[in-house]
């Protein structure tokens, strides 16, 4: 599905003394089938735009085309519903979505509620509890007993029961330790390559941008100020320190090691895999 | 004006319950009877003590709205709970728990805006779940709720919980021998002020029974 904001204006509270323009003007695309990174500082317009991508908000003015369907200013909200079913967006800490008794009837709730019969529901439930890495035996319990890291999976499994075709996630490893973040960003990873599902991730782990992203858009102060290849993003050290963000670790890594003036990379590796393939090259090059 | 508050404000708070206002002045009006009769048509009349009820009822209501204005836009919540609690203090005598009552006061008044944007964010997230808030039948409505107060509930005692070790990792140990960061001193404006207000009371309570 693909996503198209055209000249976008976003106003919190207009006509007051709180007026608050967070998006500006915002013309972008979000390419079918992409895993495309939000990047950008805390009120950046980052969590306003991801709110514009189901019509949790609808722009103050232009229009967000998703797939067929056009919302502007004056989209009626029940016309909102079906947009809903295909855009499924796991928000910062959504554990704190969970409500049911049992976990696998939170896990049901979206699917029931767009439509599907308790036992199709309860079906899906079933293999997104399994797709997540749930155990069985906690499927019965009370989402509230769980610890963290599976409240976590669970609030995930609730929205990939909406089999969604574009899926949101604003920082979803926030609070995790590092092997549940890992297993989470892999579980996304995989998502992506087999389900052929376009991502959206709003982060501020650059590593991540550089692992799993093909897209990056950076935003500041409800700008666009770039769309493009992470490649690309992470070229100009010197562009990103003047907007305040940081270099992947291996980015940074290879950057240190040319400026002692001994190597040079022809390509500037993104993660921790092209760097030992690049220092190999090197290596093997002769180079001292 | 006195308080420095704009005067628009005022008006401002009374426009909401302007209908209210009116509809009851009218019932007064036409309703009440005694004195003189101007107008009369099967059960309604307007006569002399009801428009003089009327305006009674009508200033009444005018002037609790601009006194709670009033209070609310020059003084923060945090000194009314303080205010509160020097004023109960004689009641401390009688074993009546000041200190907590004014704690817990300013503690919900402090967390009503984290609850607000909590509310906001559960809502966005129930709702991007399929949950249509405000429509459908009143049993729809009163089911969509569920899934909101809920995860309210958990994080509301969840966020207690932390400030209450919060606040025993700070040495807290309840209000006994406790100094204040803020302290209240009685000045001259104070008294002006409790003077004024004394001879207004003796004023209307004398205008009453003339």
């Amino acid at each position: 599905m693909s996503i198209h904001f055209e000249k976008v204006n976003y106003i919190y509270q207009a006509d007051t003394p709180f007026r608050h323009q967070a998006l500006k003007n915002l013309t972008v695309s979000i390419p079918t089938g992409s895993y495309t990174a939000i990047i950008g500082h805390t009120g950046s317009g980052k969590s306003t735009l991801l709110q514009h991508l189901n019509g949790l908000l609808k722009p103050s003015s232009g229009s967000v085309t998703v797939a067929d369907k056009t919302i502007t200013a004056v989209t009626k909200n029940k016309e909102l519903g079906e947009l809903r079913k295909h855009v499924g967006i796991v928000f910062q800490f959504p554990e704190a979505q969970l409500f049911e008794e049992t976990v696998l009837k939170d896990i049901a709730f979206a699917p029931k509620n767009f439509g599907k019969t308790p036992a199709e529901a309860e079906q899906i439930a079933r293999e997104m509890a399994l797709l997540v890495g749930l155990p069985e035996e906690v499927l019965q319990n009370s989402p509230f007993e769980l610890s963290g890291g599976q409240m976590r999976r669970v609030a995930i499994a609730g929205i990939l029961a909406m089999k969604p075709d574009v899926l949101v996630l604003d920082e979803p490893t926030a609070g995790l330790d590092p092997k549940g973040r890992h297993e989470i960003m892999q579980m996304f990873a995989q998502l992506h390559s087999q389900k052929q599902l376009t991502i959206v991730l709003v982060t501020h782990q650059m590593d991540d941008v550089a692992n799993y992203a093909d897209h990056a858009i950076v935003l500041e102060k409800g700008e666009v100020i770039a769309s493009t290849s992470p490649q690309e993003v992470f070229k100009d050290p010197q562009w990103l320190l003047k907007h305040h963000l940081a270099l992947p670790k291996a980015t940074r890594f290879a950057y240190e090691l040319q400026q002692t003036g001994k190597v040079v990379f022809e390509k500037m590796p993104l993660t921790e895999k092209e760097l030992a393939a690049s220092l190999v090259d090197l290596l093997g090059k002769g180079g001292n | 004006m006195l308080s420095k508050v704009n005067f628009g404000f005022f008006l401002k708070g009374v426009r909401p319950l302007i209908w209210l206002i009116l509809f009851t002045v009218l019932l007064q009006i036409f309703f009440a009877r005694g004195g003189t009769v101007y107008w009369q048509w099967g059960p309604l009349s307007l006569t002399s003590l009801g428009i003089i009820n009327g305006s009674y009822v009508f200033c009444r209501f005018v002037l609790i709205i601009f006194m709670s204005t009033l209070l609310t836009l020059t003084t923060a919540p945090l000194e009314i709970s303080d205010a509160l609690e020097s004023l109960m203090g004689p009641l401390k005598k009688f074993k009546v728990p000041v200190y907590e009552i004014s704690l817990m006061l300013s503690i919900a008044l402090r967390f009503v805006p984290t609850l607000m944007d909590e509310t906001e964010k559960i809502m966005n997230a129930q709702r991007s779940r399929g949950v249509n808030f405000g429509e459908g039948n009143i049993v729809k409505q009163i089911k969509a709720v569920v899934p909101l107060l809920i995860p309210l509930f958990v994080s509301s005692f969840n966020r207690a919980e932390d400030l209450a070790t919060a606040m025993e990792a700070r040495g807290y140990r309840g209000g006994e021998g406790r100094t204040k960061y803020r302290i209240h001193f009685w000045k001259r404006n104070d008294t002006l002020a409790c003077i004024l207000f004394g001879l207004t009371m003796i004023v209307l309570l004398y205008l009453r029974n003339w």
